[in-house]
Formats: structure tokens, sequence, C-alpha cells
């Protein structure tokens, strides 16, 4: 039988606990269930306010939607023409950055800039960048001789999802190259003596030492960037507004649109609960990995 | 120890209940009465008016004292939502005329014919322009500044290239080729994905004599002859170079910038204009003309045409507990102010008063004439209460068909098929 003291000794840490658990639950549980029930009704802001239950065909009525799937599409191709090139520049500038000896503080200082810059401003600042007859970036082109004539980047759907995407590289690099430049500086440099005393170049050593070292760094940068890029509203909102012909509307903004421009509050929880359970799906798989490997790695 | 608890729970909730009684803007004895005003938008100059009315307002009068609070036009829709829920907020609101109906048949804004001197007040504007705040038989708002919309020109382009300004969409056509040889178009227009590309399609549609809804308002009718037509012409525009191939992405900043330094002749806009174009852009006035917005030669559907108007006005809330206070200032402030005497351009839109055209007002709008004519001739987006959410709608159509993506008549017909599901909701 479990003696009392016992009981209390094995509780003692819950107890701890309960006070954060307890703010978790109100500002996360709390609006998670209420949206879930949001997704289940049909609500009437308007005309007298009100809500019916509907069951799932909230659900079933976004799924079915042409505009749902193609932001699904869209919110994939910019996360995923995004995550790549922003994570390998991000390394290449953390490479670099981790062989400066002089001056580091000051580059890194610089280098947050555009993760520092609020994304109503990034959006605005790369809007005017690609208009078409002021943009800088087609007087760069024209004068490059890349071009021939002013190119409509926001007004054609293939250039305006990499004009965006493009902008998004820009804001995510630092935030990518910090992070991995801190696990670069967390790897020994014995195991880099060890392997350049084995013969091995520096080809060897990137992918032999580096690489398997961070790892576990690259896996939480692509976690959260991940979640942050399917999440990204503002950026790509100032940007294009989700146009041209819908080419740029990522699910948050089919989200924006459905339950502020429609007010149809029901069928806009239901496309967040939607996405919710992605990005949950991802990170469960993820962290189940990362611990798998942890757990294979003690037991070796 | 429950009772200590009690005690401190008790105490502070019973302070602050009382605290919010003796804080009631009308408990005061002998103290004004508040008419709280939140101001939405407005150009530079009508807010520094406003300021200055109200505090001369405040001054002449001991018994009612305004608060007024300057608000984003952008968020007037989101604030009268959470207002109007809530049943709480200011007395009154200057905002698009659109909410008359929206917002009056939920019981957010006060009927005008309450007061006994309405019929006296209405004679003091234009009756097309009153009837965009009227819904059900009742006026949801004072009209304050009328907003047609007309065809901005730059002269010094025509007159460089020995044009005319144009009364059709057939002479429109034709300026283009002459036009693009300089490397100008000869239209321009926001067609992004967002409001100001749906204001200016509707003008078009009007004067093509097609209308947003069928009689009854149980089909949208914007995808009929007219609509095809009007969304077709601004395609060809495109296609042949006439208009901005990037105008898609436009949206009302880049539209202004490109008409403004002279790459397109030709660009539809409202009495805003003058004040924009001068101030942001530093444009010369002088190359400013104004004129109707050009419609096809012949009408494709059996209505007059019309132009779109838009309305900005001002209402007093369905749950002020000041009726009678508000519309005191309104009146004073939207009535019988001197500034609503005559056409000034830095308030942003033409007044929708009588007083303001009578014959010797001087005025320093260009082309007051046609404005004027477009406002007492204009028609506004039909008064339903899914307005805002059917433009949408017609913006995204407009897009789609300037993309390339959709014909117009399948980017219409998809645009219609929504807003059909919208009428059939309401």
């Amino acid at each position: 039988m479990i003696s009392k003291e016992h009981l209390h000794r094995q509780l003692t840490p819950y107890y701890f606990l309960l006070p954060a658990l307890l703010v978790l639950a109100v500002i996360i549980l709390y609006p998670i269930l209420s949206n879930l029930a949001m997704s289940l009704q049909k609500v009437r802001l308007l005309k007298g306010g009100g809500s019916d239950f509907v069951g799932l065909a909230n659900y079933g009525r976004l799924l079915g939607s042409n505009t749902f799937q193609g932001s699904v599409g869209s919110s994939l191709r910019f996360t995923l023409c995004s995550l790549p090139i922003a994570l390998v520049l991000g390394l290449g500038l953390a490479l670099v950055f981790n062989e400066i000896r002089k001056y580091r503080p000051v580059f890194t200082a610089f280098l947050l800039v555009p993760w520092a810059i609020a994304p109503v401003v990034t959006g605005y600042m790369w809007r005017w960048l690609f208009h078409d007859s002021f943009g800088l970036v087609n007087h760069f082109l024209l004068g490059l001789g890349l071009i021939r004539g002013n190119i409509p980047w926001l007004a054609q759907p293939d250039t305006a999802m990499a004009a965006v995407v493009v902008a998004n590289i820009w804001r995510f690099m630092p935030y990518i190259t910090i992070m991995l430049l801190a696990g670069l500086q967390g790897i020994s440099a014995e195991l880099y003596e060890a392997a350049q005393v084995d013969g091995a170049n520096v080809a060897q050593r990137f992918w032999h030492v580096t690489l398997p070292q961070l790892r576990h760094v690259i896996g939480v940068v692509f976690l959260f960037s991940t979640i942050w890029m399917v999440n990204d509203f503002g950026l790509i909102f100032i940007m294009t507004e989700g146009g041209p012909a819908k080419a740029t509307q990522v699910v948050p903004i089919t989200v924006y649109r459905i339950a502020f421009e429609h007010l149809q509050l029901g069928r806009g929880a239901a496309a967040a609960m939607l996405l919710l359970v992605f990005l949950l799906a991802l990170s469960v798989l993820f962290i189940r990995v990362l611990f798998r490997e942890r757990r294979a790695a003690h037991e070796a | 120890m429950r009772t200590a608890l009690f005690l401190l729970f008790f105490c502070p909730l019973a302070a602050l209940l009382l605290l919010s009684c003796w804080s009631s803007p009308s408990s005061g004895a002998g103290a004004p009465v508040e008419v709280v005003v939140w101001d939405f938008g407005g150009v530079p100059g009508h807010q520094a008016w406003i300021k200055q009315a109200v505090e001369k307002f405040n001054a002449s009068h001991r018994d009612i004292r305004i608060e007024m609070e300057i608000r984003d036009w952008a968020t007037q829709r989101e604030s009268l939502i959470s207002t109007t829920i809530v049943g709480e907020g200011p007395d009154i609101i200057r905002v698009h005329h659109k909410y008359s109906v929206e917002f009056g048949e939920l019981g957010g804004l006060y009927p005008l014919e309450n007061f006994p001197d309405f019929p006296q007040v209405k004679e003091r504007f234009f009756p097309n322009v009153l009837e965009q705040v009227e819904f059900q038989g009742k006026h949801y708002g004072l009209p304050i500044t009328m907003l047609p919309f007309i065809l901005a020109v730059n002269r010094e382009i025509l007159e460089k290239y020995d044009l005319e300004i144009p009364r059709t969409w057939e002479e429109m056509r034709a300026m283009g080729p002459l036009l693009k040889e300089g490397g100008i178009h000869a239209f321009t227009m926001p067609g992004g994905v967002n409001l100001d590309t749906a204001y200016r399609f509707l003008p078009l549609l009007y004067k093509a004599g097609g209308r947003v809804f069928d009689e009854d308002w149980s089909r949208a009718a914007f995808n009929g002859p007219a609509g095809k037509a009007a969304l077709s012409f601004l395609v060809e525009m495109q296609q042949a170079g006439y208009f901005p191939s990037a105008s898609a992405a436009y949206a009302f900043d880049e539209n202004a910038a490109h008409w403004c330094t002279g790459k397109a002749a030709l660009s539809i806009e409202g009495p805003w204009w003058q004040d924009i174009v001068l101030g942001n852009y530093k444009f010369d006035l002088a190359k400013l003309v104004l004129a109707p917005v050009p419609g096809p030669e012949q009408l494709l559907e059996p209505n007059p045409p019309r132009t779109l108007l838009d309305v900005v006005m001002v209402a007093i809330t369905g749950y002020t507990r000041v009726p009678q206070q508000a519309w005191v200032v309104l009146k004073a402030l939207n009535v019988d102010d001197p500034v609503w005497q005559v056409p000034n351009p830095e308030m942003g839109g033409i007044p929708a008063h009588k007083a303001a055209y009578a014959p010797g007002v001087q005025s320093k709008y260009i082309g007051l004439e046609v404005l004027a004519e477009a406002g007492r001739n204009g028609l506004g987006w039909p008064g339903h209460p899914g307005i805002t959410e059917i433009q949408r709608h017609i913006a995204d159509a407009v897009n789609m068909a300037l993309t390339g993506v959709m014909s117009p008549q399948e980017a219409l017909d998809n645009a219609a098929q929504e807003v059909d599901e919208i009428l059939n909701d309401f």
C-alpha cells in the first residue's frame, strides 16, 4: 500500500507545474477548444447574432472548395520553395560568420536587421522593390541586360509567388544563420582536429563532422521555420493581398478572408483548425524522430 | 479564512462597479452631456476642420461636450461590428454610406425620422444622395460628402499627341496605338485583389447600362452583357498594351504613381484626386482635366447610363443614450457649418448639400461642374447588407480576367455564383 507521505512526494512536482499548466490552459487550451466549438457552428455575427450547430458541414464545404484547396497548394509552394533555399543560404552564411574572428558582433547585428524589421514594413519595401516601373529589381536587371523590358513581377501568378518567396528568404535567413552559428560554435574543436589527423579534407570535415553535429539544430530550425512560414500572413498580404488570381493566397489569408471579410466565423474557425492539425502533426512527427534518435544514441 | 477570501474578491469588484457608475457621463448633475464622435478616415484638410469645429462647438455649448476621436478609415467595419454586438460605443460616426443598410438593419444605427425636424434637414441635400443612406423607408445617416467617379485626364499628354478627351470606350481604344508608341498607356486603374478594383469596374458597368443585381435583388446581374463588355474592354486594352499589364497587382497608390508620373493618360478617379496628386506627387494641377467616365457607343442593357457614386455619411448609433444631443451635434457640425457651403478640394469629397452649388459660389475645385453633374446623377453600390463581400467577389473577377486565368465571362459567372449564394443567405 502506498503511504500518504510517498504519494505526497510523488505529486509534489505536479503541484509546481500546476500554475504553469493553468496559465497554458487559459491562454492556449481554451482558445483552441472555443475555436473547435465555433468550427462546428454556423455563427451569425450580424442579423441578430447567434449560432446553429452544423456538425462537420464547415469542414466538408472547405475541403470541397477550390479556393481552400488552392490556398493549401499556395502555402505548400511558398514554404517548400522558401525553406530549403533559406536553409542552404543560412548555413553558408553561418559557416562564413563562424570563420570571422574580428568584429563578429557588429556583423551579426547587421545580419539581424531583416529579421528585426516588422513584416508589414518588409512587405511594403519588397512590394515597391518589385514594382514594374519604379522598382529597383527591374532597374538592376535592365541595367545588367538580363531582361529586355520591365517585368510586372507581382501581376503574374508565377512571378508573384517567386517575389514573395525571395522576400521571405531575405527575412528568414538571419534567424537561420544565427541559430546555425550558435550550433557551429558548440561543436568541439577536437572533432575537427581528429578528422584532420585522419586526413579528412575541408569537404569531408563538413560532411562527416559539421553536418552530423548540426543535425539537431537544423531540425529545430526546420520545424520552427516551417511553422512560421505556413502561418505567415503579414508579408504576403502586404505584398500581394493573396493575388494575382489567388496565386499567393496562402491558408492564413484564406482564413482571414473567410472569417473577417466574409464574416463566416464558423468556416474560418474550421480552416484555422485544419491548419492547426497539420502543424501539430508535423511537430509530433518531428519530435518523435528527434527523441527516437536521441534514445538510440543513448542506448548505443 | 472564507470571509477573508470573500472580502478579498468582493471588495475590489464592488469598488469597480461603483466607480463605473460614478464615471457614467450622464449622471453628473449640471455637467455637460458627453457626445462621443468617431471620425473615421478623412484627408488632412477634413481632420484639421473637424478638430477646429469641435473646439468651437465645445466653447459655445455649456450643456453638450463633444469627445472626438479620429480613427482609421480601414477599420470602420470591424469597429461597427464590435460596437453593435456589444451595444456600446460612440454616439456619432462618420463612415461609408453602405453601412446604413448593414447596420441599420441590425439596429446599430438610429433612424433620423425619429427627429421632428428631419424633413427640413433632408431638404438641404440632393435626393439621389439621400437615397444612398435609406433602407426600408428610413434614413440612417446624413450624406455629407459625395464622391462621384469621373475620368481624370492628363491634359498635357493629350495635347502633345493632339488627342481629344474620349467619350466612349471606342475612342479610348483608338487613342491607344499613338500613345503606346510614346511609351504611354492610354488608361490605367487598380486591378489587384482589392476593393479599389471593384470601384473602378463599377462605373464602366453602370455606363454600359449594367447593374450589380437584378430588379428584385434575387440574383447577380453584373455578369450580363454590360459586365462582360466592360471586362472584355479592359482585357483587350491590356492585351493591346494600352493599359498596364502590372495593373493586376495595383492598388490605389501604385495606380496613382503610374498616372501622376505621366505613364498613363486616363484614370477613373473622383474628387479626392486633385488633392492626392498635388499633395503626394506634386502633380502640376494645370495638367489635370476631369471628364465623365466614358461608356460604350451603344448601351448593352436597358438601364440608363450612370456613374458610380460613393457617399460618406454621418450617423447616430442605435445604442446611443443621448440621441437628442447627438442630433444637435450632428446638425451643428455637418449641416450648418459654413464649410459645407463651398466645395473645398482639401475636404476629400464634394458636399452633398444643395447650398454648395448655388450661383455665385466660388470653389478651388478643378472641373467642379463635371463632379457636381456626376454626383447629381450618380448611383451608389446597392444597399445590401452583404455588399462588402460582394465587392470582394467582383474585384476577384476583374483580377482573374486581367491575369488571364479566366475569360471575362468565366470570371464574372464565377463571382456571380458566389454572390447568388450570398443573396440566398439573406
